[in-house]
């Protein structure tokens, strides 16, 4: 049995650098391939391994899905935010740097979520039954905070998130479409950024190796921070590590580009890890990968919990050190590489990712995210809106 | 292409894509399935005979059996039905157990 753990743990490992450096392999895909082939893979391994192999994959995951999304510019919803100050220091030359940045929050978060779990596990399971009945008010209040303080302009915001939730309303009611996130989030957060980058024919300079120069007070600051909105996230319906980070960040005056990259990486591995105490604690999953995970183990024992946490802090430790490898690869090739050619290349990609996995009514989707998609860096308001996708759809639902 | 040509085209074309994506989901129906081609994630309708139907307030569950093959439909609902009636189930096929079931969103006697 602890042979078994191991070898899913190296699988997750392994299936994890795949899905988190390709652009547009979502995590949630691969668990739903995995739970597809689960009954043939249930004849040779037990469930707690195939489910390890998913937790595994989780963390790596959330590890490594920075790289695509700072050097390709091609993000997900959960990294959509630290594109910017991501590309930032990219620009500057600092792609390594602004990678390793997220790299440590993410390892922070990792190791404060594991040791916060067991106090959690009795905080959330006494204060759900109070929360879930407020829950839609929570959203609308949190969404209108969200847009209101963009204090200069709050028109734009409030329209690219109403535009979001039709979007998102519209898709949903496509019943006949398989995997209709994929297509919207694809088009919302991945290609419109890709569209962008040609359009303003961004040019890689030299990427030098730095080093993260944070003062530990910063450090600690940030990781505790993003352990604290990773939580809330973790079994708030709608609201992902983009919306958790933007309300992190209001806990402090104002943040650095590298505290904020920093905040990023933890928010990402915090919703990870701790949806396991949620789905623990109140039987609720809050993402892909534990939504796979409850369809193959019905009750989520304590046995079963700790053996996830273990394996969680060994894939986030092995990440640490394939990040930084990875990290240094893709910062010597970048700026080698036609980056118009790239762009195309991932573009072209997703486009039949999605046409396999969706069909022509998920390309129709994927056109119409994209367009909406790139509407925020135009104006140069915040991709965070584009959340209403989900967030209203899941306002509507809580609230009927 | 300027940049503000180009915000205007997104923001109207955007808001004609979301007007076209909604007609679609209105026009748009799921096909008409047999058991033996349904698989996991379809939306689909099938037709069929209810039988082995237990209900309960919140709950109904029946086998939908066209021919000789059967299939579970599991309803979050009271549905006023009985066995032997002739009906139009829509709705996601999920798995459950090892075996497929459908998820009924509507039911409709077709009697």
């Amino acid at each position: 049995m602890l042979i078994e753990i191991y070898i899913s743990i190296l699988a997750g490992i392994f299936f994890g650098i795949f899905t988190g450096l390709m652009p547009g392999i979502h995590i949630n895909l691969v668990a739903v391939v995995l739970f597809s082939l689960s009954p043939f893979l249930l004849k040779h391994m037990s469930p707690v391994a195939l489910c390890t192999v998913i937790v595994s994959m989780a963390v790596t995951h959330s590890f490594l899905d920075i790289l695509p999304s700072i050097f390709l510019g091609a993000p997900e919803a959960g990294t959509a935010l630290a594109v910017l100050p991501g590309h930032r220091l990219l620009l500057n030359g600092k792609g390594y740097e602004a990678v390793m940045l997220t790299i440590a929050g993410s390892f922070g978060a990792l190791a404060v979520s594991a040791l916060a779990s067991p106090f959690l596990v009795n905080v959330v399971s006494y204060l759900y039954p109070f929360i879930q009945p407020l829950i839609g008010y929570i959203l609308v209040i949190t969404c209108t905070f969200l847009i209101m303080r963009e204090k200069e302009d709050m028109l734009w915001p409030a329209l690219i998130f109403f535009m979001a939730g039709c979007l998102g309303c519209a898709v949903f009611s496509l019943k006949t479409l398989k995997d209709p996130l994929f297509p919207m989030l694809s088009g919302l957060f991945g290609i419109s950024t890709l569209i962008i980058s040609l359009k303003d024919k961004v040019m890689i300079p030299k990427q030098i190796i730095t080093q993260i120069k944070l003062s530990k007070l910063s450090q600690i600051k940030v990781i505790s921070s993003s352990v604290i909105a990773g939580w809330v996230c973790s079994f708030m319906p709608g609201i992902g590590p983009s919306e958790a980070a933007i309300l992190a960040s209001q806990m402090h005056k104002k943040l650095s580009t590298e505290e904020f990259l920093m905040l990023t990486g933890g928010l990402g591995t915090t919703n990870i890890v701790l949806s396991f105490v949620t789905f623990y604690s109140i039987d609720k999953a809050r993402n892909g990968a534990v939504v796979t995970i409850s369809k193959i183990i019905e009750t989520l024992t304590f046995n079963h919990f700790i053996v996830f946490l273990a394996a969680s802090l060994v894939a986030g430790g092995v990440s640490v050190l394939l990040a930084s490898k990875f990290s240094k690869i893709f910062s010597t090739i970048i700026c080698k590489v036609n980056y118009c050619k790239l762009c195309l290349t991932i573009i072209f990609i997703i486009i039949t990712l999605v046409f396999i996995i969706s069909g022509w009514l998920g390309l129709v989707v994927l056109f119409v995210s994209s367009l909406l998609g790139i509407i925020p860096s135009l104006k140069g308001t915040g991709k965070n809106h584009m959340m209403g996708c989900l967030l209203v759809p899941i306002i509507i639902y809580f609230m009927s | 292409m300027q940049d503000s040509t180009l915000l205007k085209a997104a923001v109207l074309c955007s808001l004609v894509g979301i007007a076209v994506i909604f007609l679609m989901g209105e026009k748009i129906q799921p096909k008409m399935s047999s058991i033996d081609k349904m698989q996991e994630r379809d939306y689909i309708k099938a037709e069929g005979i209810i039988t082995n139907l237990m209900a309960k307030p919140t709950l109904t569950i029946f086998d939908l059996q066209q021919g000789e093959k059967k299939i579970k439909v599991v309803s979050f609902e009271a549905v006023k039905i009985k066995n032997g009636m002739l009906i139009e189930v829509e709705g996601t096929v999920t798995e459950y157990k090892g075996s497929l079931e459908i998820n009924a969103e509507a039911i409709r006697s077709i009697q």
